[in-house]
């Protein structure tokens, strides 16, 4: 007896098989990319966050012969004292009357900010003669996630130049030449 | 009469749904895979030129800054408190740079200092480099003091405007001169830019200074050239770079 109703069977199980395999591909492709989504693509979100923060430290970090980078100028200028973005301006933790204003601030208001791109800037520097390092929080808006990017730039600071002035943390760790200390300063971003 | 029952339009029909749906899924995925593959994947990789860069720059400005410090010192002193800087610099930058795993090293060739053999009047400093070019644009006053030693070819110092040009000769002694600011806005009306040709068959030091058209003081000086050799090594590649700095600026 010719009884085709089994390989009818057969013939609608993959068929549904291969609609459920559509679905799942159709529904990964448009739900779990995003851009704190660690993954091949994301590597292109980071790629473009370096790439904007290198420009931004490096710009800041031009200078002509005889003058001081707008970068060394802020650091040489900074207090020491930990800012937050507070939609509006950077704003001292725990001290809501004290705004942070210099060149790095007004580079980040008109590229990071503007785009929506978290960051935060971190000095480190070394102590105790440069033995030890010690790391400082200019600007602090929260946790960075796992995809977030680093970018640095180093800045050699001397005697000359008075370091310390405003930010006491700050010390020698050559007293016996020009050279005051080597800093760090560390830009992280991430996308929100 | 009776219904045939005949699946095979039925068949047909299954087949051909699947086949069009295994496209669909074969197209999708090969999209996918198209995507991925042009993605810039590994170019977050070369992030380690602007460690390079950057690396370059804060070990030229620190030869500089050392160079101008020790010069101000009584003549034996200079080379030793000059080395003695760079050497407490190149220990803390590696300390600064192992944070990032990344090592670094600083080499110095002072012969030229040394031996007090002066930088060429190129564009960095070497016999191999621009022999015409311009040190500085858009001044509105300033002074030059230059020594030629020895003046082996024709150098020429250009003052130059939109519309005329003076012409400072060096051909014969005395190769040390210093051209003063009324000197110069007698012969060329200010904004003017100085230029320097055939810098590459001589060699001396110079040093300008002034005050460029936004009123901006500046300076433009060269005694020497001092090789660095930088070593910037990380897990997976390792720089050797050798760049002439000129000093003091």
């Amino acid at each position: 007896m010719l009884d085709e109703k089994g390989q009818m069977h057969t013939l609608e199980g993959v068929a549904a098989a291969t609609i459920m395999l559509l679905v799942i591909v159709y529904a990964i492709d448009a739900t779990s990319m995003t851009p704190l989504t660690s993954s091949t693509a994301n590597v292109h979100v980071e790629t473009e966050l370096q790439v904007l923060g290198q420009d931004i430290l490096g710009a800041l970090d031009y200078t002509e012969p005889g003058f001081n980078s707008k970068l060394k100028n802020d650091i040489l200028g900074w207090n020491g004292k930990e800012y937050t973005w507070n939609g509006i301006r950077y704003m001292e933790k725990g001290n809501a009357s004290n705004p942070l204003t210099n060149n790095l601030t007004n580079y980040l208001n008109y590229t990071l900010v503007t785009q929506g791109i978290a960051h935060s800037v971190e000095l480190t520097f070394l102590t105790n003669n440069g033995t030890s390092l010690l790391s400082q929080k200019m600007i602090y808006n929260g946790n960075p996630s796992d995809n977030a990017v680093i970018v640095s730039r180093k800045i050699a600071l001397h005697n000359s130049e008075n370091p310390n002035k405003n930010n006491f943390l700050l010390t020698d760790i050559d007293p016996s030449t020009n050279l005051y200390n080597i800093v760090d300063v560390k830009l992280i971003l991430w996308r929100m | 009469m009776g219904i045939i029952e005949n699946e095979r339009a039925q068949f047909m029909l299954l087949a051909g749904f699947i086949i069009a749906i295994g496209l669909v899924i074969t197209t999708v995925m090969l999209n996918n895979i198209i995507f991925e593959s042009n993605m810039a994947g590994e170019a977050g990789g070369d992030s380690i030129k602007y460690d390079v860069v950057n690396l370059m720059r804060i070990s030229g400005d620190e030869i500089k800054s050392a160079y101008r410090n020790a010069s101000g010192q009584n003549a034996p002193m200079k080379i030793i408190n000059f080395t003695k800087q760079m050497q407490n610099f190149n220990g803390n930058l590696s300390q600064i740079y192992a944070l990032h795993g990344e090592g670094v090293n600083l080499s110095l060739d002072i012969s030229n200092w040394n031996s007090t053999r002066y930088a060429n009047f190129t564009d960095n400093g070497t016999v191999n480099g621009a022999a015409n070019w311009t040190v500085m644009e858009n001044i509105i006053n300033s002074n030059i003091t230059i020594n030629v030693t020895p003046i082996l070819s024709s150098f020429n110092i250009s003052i130059s405007n939109s519309t005329s040009s003076w012409q400072i000769n060096f051909t014969s002694p005395p190769g040390n001169r210093t051209i003063n600011n009324s000197q110069i806005i007698a012969n060329i009306t200010p904004p003017y830019k100085i230029s320097f040709i055939n810098g590459a068959n001589v060699s001396g030091r110079f040093n300008i200074t002034g005050n460029a058209s936004n009123n901006r003081p500046f300076t433009r000086a060269r005694d020497y050239i001092i090789n660095a050799t930088i070593i910037l090594s990380t897990s997976n590649m390792r720089a050797n770079i050798t760049i002439p700095v000129s000093v003091p600026w």
